[in-house]
């Protein structure tokens, strides 16, 4: 009898203090959804943000106050808006996360808004890039850039600097769009002259077509915005192959469709290529060396970070800003103030801020050109525009 | 809008990946006419081809000409392998079950592709002896590597002719096309000849696969990315046929890049217009035996 | 290709059309055996053991939806086209552009939704129906691309590339708001996804299915005996499409999205992979391959890609070169082991 009382106890107690610790560490653990396209169109963009957002977690979860972690659940929608949507629902309801962040491209974050307004939880933007888009629910906070931030700066600056006609050639879609507009008027605004303006469906591959009317209208700067990856390689190498280069026609861009990764495969057609960056891999400033060792590091030499990799890790180190003002249950209006609020001087891509009016970032913009260093191709920096804000918001005031 | 730069344009754009159209798709004509067989899959063989010309350029430093050449042996291996497991066992089946089953092995393919190479699409380093432009008269230039593609399309194309249509062994293909059970009759042995077309197919696709890199990137997505085009090349040039195919790609590659050039906004519909009409008049293609 | 059905459901060679045996094999496949309720109280069921599931739920139940109607044309007619999303996504465009502009009516539009994908599919049909084979599958294909890129030009319209925003839609029936946790998503597309069924039943099980099966198994004899197999291809066709738009009608009404993947190749591809997956030709393979695909898909595919398109692939391969008729096929098969088993 007092076997069975005593062993009865013992399990009891165990049982007990099994759930006890169970639920002390649950309670240390802050969920972030991170909704991310892993395949499909955006896969690169995706592979990127998971790479930067994991070695920030990885590299200063010593961080962290005592018995918390940060646990990142990654959720891929396939590039597809109604599966996002689908998936930042069941992280908030199934598994209850604090923070959504991830969104790859614009059209996801517009069907997550709804559900990050309704279930008031603050989305943590980290590429996603239409102006727009910050105003589409009170609760998104944008780490990456506005188009408009690089569109709009290498218009006015190619205006100033004696490139008087462009052509602009932009992927059909809502980015492209962006980009083409941001260009047109930063360029237009200064002077400038546009002599032709096309859009390329999404799924082109061979642009030496579209090369072909470029070439007839004979600009001066030729304005190229696609989709990163397989679509701005043939780009640069239809740019190159149908002899606009050797022409002297000059090359403009922003830095995605440059990214350092691509510049060993789009080589020399790349060479001499102007454009606005928010972040160079190769930037000889401390911080941003740091960040490409590390990466290299964890990712293989070969490896290279860009600009949705560097806002993870900015986002990343945002999150735990939070979490060390104000613990593991941080609510949504303590996560909100600090993200709002957040100010960061030294991260690799430069000092950024988030302009509590807009819940956008405010970058520095730099002017860089693509030059052979050594062996290889380098995007160098030989300018910079400071702090700038989403030129596309302060001329589209919400009413 | 300078008439001749435009001209030139096309021809070259719209010839260049017309070519490399062409010998993607004509094993997929080949094997579809002779072996019957639905390979929607045949894409991932000339995707195959590229992420094999990579490996032994990269990893293995063997020079551009020797790795396409390897890279088709490789190919052209492992579609004997797949053929003989897999795909002699549905040649009697009905036309959906080779639907789905090419499309399982696509997404297999997929699948390892990304495992093995990521998402981003694999470069492919063109020797200097074929990249560059070419100036000639006028101001006008022209890529080499276009020339390049251009000429072995139709070197394939010349081969293929003369093969099929004047050798024994195209008498024996063509024999067993019109009437397989008397050119067995005969004495032909079909499973040898359909193995050995088949891999032929798939060394064709391999080929156009690793030479047409530069205008149809490889990435994981490549074969169900211009599955259309394969299909739509063969449908239109008719199954089994060696010029159909032919003429099916340069109509689609000129008339896409014509469209790309005159009128970009309206380019993808083209494609989809003419499959519709020419399949209406001719279902079985331009150049198919019924 | 003969199906487990036909073989079990097989006139006997003693009758001919019209004789009470025959008769009466129809009526007593039109009564309802009680394993059928089955699918019904599982998914009554799940709305009350599994409240955070309603989305992926919905998502399901739609998916079965537009699994059985291309199961009417591919399983029983034997039509085989790769193109059946085009009238999913026509299905999907009409409801989403009638909330975009006004009309937020939800059941209204899911009608006139269906009604819209019908007429395409009979006007499609009508002119792809002449071919066969490759022709057919290619046309099929045409189609669907089609409205793909014509969806992708009239950006203004429809929002191109980057899909359509801005539906509004009225509460269901005055009273039932969608709502982000889905729970109106799911019980609506139950209820419809039930009346459809009772109608597909009904048709399958009517002359005019078992006339479907005979054009299929043998187009030649049914025309000999007087039957229009032109005609009834077509109604069948125009039936699966007015079916394909209902059940892309209330995707896009559950998600209040509509993005070009409605047209997309990988739909209609994954349409033949469900059903193939559940077993052709007998209603409840719809049910049993989008279920299992979907709930692998969504398991499996989390954060690795990768894995689940590999594993899929390889199923495919394997099912196909082990032809059992697929999932359903596969239990036919192990009941009837145990039969065997149990027979003196």
């Amino acid at each position: 009898m007092l076997k069975m009382k005593t062993v009865g106890a013992v399990l009891g107690a165990g049982v007990m203090s099994l759930c006890l610790a169970g639920s002390a560490a649950a309670d240390q653990v802050v969920k972030v959804g991170m909704v991310v396209g892993l395949s499909g169109a955006g896969a690169d963009i995706g592979e990127s943000m998971v790479r930067g957002a994991d070695l920030y977690v990885a590299l200063h979860k010593k961080e962290l106050p005592p018995g918390v972690s940060v646990e990142l659940i990654k959720r891929d929608d396939g590039s597809n808006p109604d599966r996002a949507k689908r998936l930042a629902q069941e992280l908030v309801v199934r598994d209850k996360v604090q923070l959504l962040t991830g969104v790859t491209l614009s059209p996801q974050a517009l069907t997550i808004a709804p559900i990050s307004t309704a279930a008031k939880i603050p989305t943590i933007i980290m590429n996603a890039t239409t102006g727009s888009l910050t105003r589409a629910s009170p609760y998104f906070v944008r780490f990456s850039y506005a188009n408009w931030q690089m569109a709009y700066t290498l218009g006015a600056w190619a205006a100033k600097h004696e490139i008087n006609s462009a052509y602009t050639l932009v992927a059909d879609y809502a980015a492209g769009h962006d980009m083409e507009a941001g260009f047109r008027r930063g360029f237009e605004d200064n002077g400038g002259k546009l002599v032709g303006s096309d859009r390329t469906p999404m799924a082109t591959t061979d642009y030496l077509p579209a090369m072909a009317r470029i070439k007839a209208a004979a600009p001066r700067s030729l304005f190229v915005f696609t989709l990163s990856g397989a679509p701005s390689i043939a780009t640069m190498k239809a740019f190159r192959d149908s002899g606009l280069q050797a022409a002297g026609v000059q090359l403009l861009t922003t830095a995605q469709n440059v990214s350092d990764q691509q510049l060993p495969q789009t080589g020399a057609a790349s060479l001499g290529m102007i454009d606005s960056a928010v972040y160079i891999a190769t930037d000889p400033r401390p911080s941003a060396r740091a960040f490409l060792a590390a990466f290299k590091n964890a990712y293989g030499k070969d490896a290279m970070p860009d600009l949705p990799a560097v806002a993870a890790w900015n986002s990343m180190e945002a999150v735990f800003g939070v979490i060390k003002k104000h613990g593991a249950r941080f609510t949504s209006t303590q996560a909100m103030d600090v993200l709002t609020n957040w100010k960061s001087p030294d991260t690799p891509a430069g000092p950024i801020a988030i302009d509590p009016q807009t819940r956008d970032v405010v970058h520095d913009v730099s002017m860089a050109r693509i030059q052979q260093v050594g062996a290889h191709y380098e995007n160098v920096a030989f300018d910079v525009v400071k702090s700038v804000k989403d030129p596309w918001k302060a001329l589209n005031p919400e009413k | 809008m300078n008439t001749a730069n435009i001209l030139v344009g096309i021809a070259f754009s719209g010839a260049a990946y017309a070519m490399v159209l062409y010998m993607t798709s004509v094993g997929l004509s080949v094997t579809m006419g002779l072996l019957g067989v639905a390979n929607l899959a045949h894409g991932a063989f000339a995707m195959a081809g590229g992420y094999f010309l990579v490996t032994f350029m990269d990893r293995l430093a063997v020079p551009f000409g020797l790795a396409v050449v390897l890279a088709c042996v490789a190919v052209g291996g492992l579609s004997l392998v797949l053929e003989r497991w897999v795909y002699a066992r549905v040649y009697k089946a009905t036309e959906l079950d080779q639907v789905v089953l090419s499309m399982g092995l696509i997404f297999v393919g997929t699948a390892i592709a990304q495992f093995v190479f990521g998402a981003q699409p694999v470069r492919v380093v063109i020797p200097d002896a074929i990249g560059g432009q070419l100036a000639a008269g006028g101001g006008f230039t022209f890529p080499v590597y276009r020339i390049f593609l251009i000429v072995t399309g139709l070197a394939i194309f010349a081969g293929l002719w003369v093969t099929i249509e004047k050798t024994l062994i195209g008498a024996r293909i063509r024999s067993a096309v019109d009437n397989r059970a008397m050119a067995e009759a005969l004495g032909l042995n079909s499973k040898q000849l359909f193995a050995a077309v088949f891999a032929l197919g798939s060394v064709l696709a391999a080929l156009g696969g690793a030479v047409g890199a530069d205008v149809m990137a490889i990435e994981p997505e490549y074969a169900l990315k211009h599955l259309v085009y394969f299909l739509i090349v063969v449908a239109v040039g008719g199954l089994g046929s060696v010029k159909g195919p032919f003429l099916a790609a340069l109509l689609l590659g000129l008339g896409d890049a014509t469209c790309k050039i005159l009128a970009p906004e309206f380019g993808g519909i083209f494609i989809y217009i003419a499959l519709f009409l020419i399949l209406l008049v001719k279902p079985n293609g331009l150049f198919g035996r019924a | 290709m003969m199906t487990h059905s036909d073989v079990i459901n097989s006139v006997p060679q003693t009758a001919t059309p019209g004789t009470p045996a025959a008769v009466h094999q129809l009526l007593s496949a039109r009564r309802f055996r009680p394993a059928e309720t089955l699918p019904w109280v599982l998914a009554m069921a799940a709305y009350f053991v599994l409240p955070q599931y309603f989305q992926l739920g919905a998502q399901i139940l739609i998916m079965v939806l537009f699994a059985l109607s291309f199961d009417l044309l591919l399983g029983y007619g034997g039509i085989v086209t790769l193109g059946h999303a085009a009238y999913f996504g026509a299905g999907a465009y009409t409801a989403g552009l009638l909330a975009k502009y006004g009309w937020g009516e939800p059941l209204s539009a899911l009608l006139v939704s269906g009604l819209v994908a019908g007429i395409l599919g009979t006007l499609a049909g009508a002119v792809i129906l002449r071919t066969r084979g490759l022709a057919l599958l290619m046309l099929g294909m045409a189609v669907s691309l089609l409205l793909l890129e014509l969806a992708n030009n009239l950006t203004d319209i429809t929002g191109g590339a980057d899909g359509l925003q801005g539906m509004n839609l009225s509460p269901l029936l005055g009273q039932f708001d969608f709502d982000m946790f889905g729970k109106t998503a799911y019980v609506y597309s139950l209820a419809v996804l039930f009346v459809a069924w009772l109608l597909l039943r009904h048709l399958v099980n009517s002359p005019f299915g078992r006339s479907l099966v005979g054009i299929r198994q043998n187009p030649a004899r049914m025309q000999a005996l007087g039957v229009s197999v032109w005609a009834r291809r077509l109604t069948a066709f125009a039936i699966s499409s007015a079916l394909a738009g209902i059940a892309g009608a209330l995707s896009a009404q559950t998600s209040q999205f509509v993005s070009l993947s409605v047209f997309g190749l990988e739909l209609s591809g994954m349409v033949i992979v469900m059903l193939v997956m559940g077993g052709t030709g007998r209603l409840y393979g719809a049910f049993v391959g989008a279920t299992v695909y979907m709930v692998a898909q969504d398991m499996l595919s989390k954060d690795q890609p990768t894995t689940w398109l590999f594993w899929i692939g390889l199923l495919l391969i394997l099912l196909v070169l082990f032809n059992r008729g697929g999932l359903l096929g596969l239990c036919d098969a192990a009941r009837r082991r145990i039969v065997n088993k149990e027979a003196p």
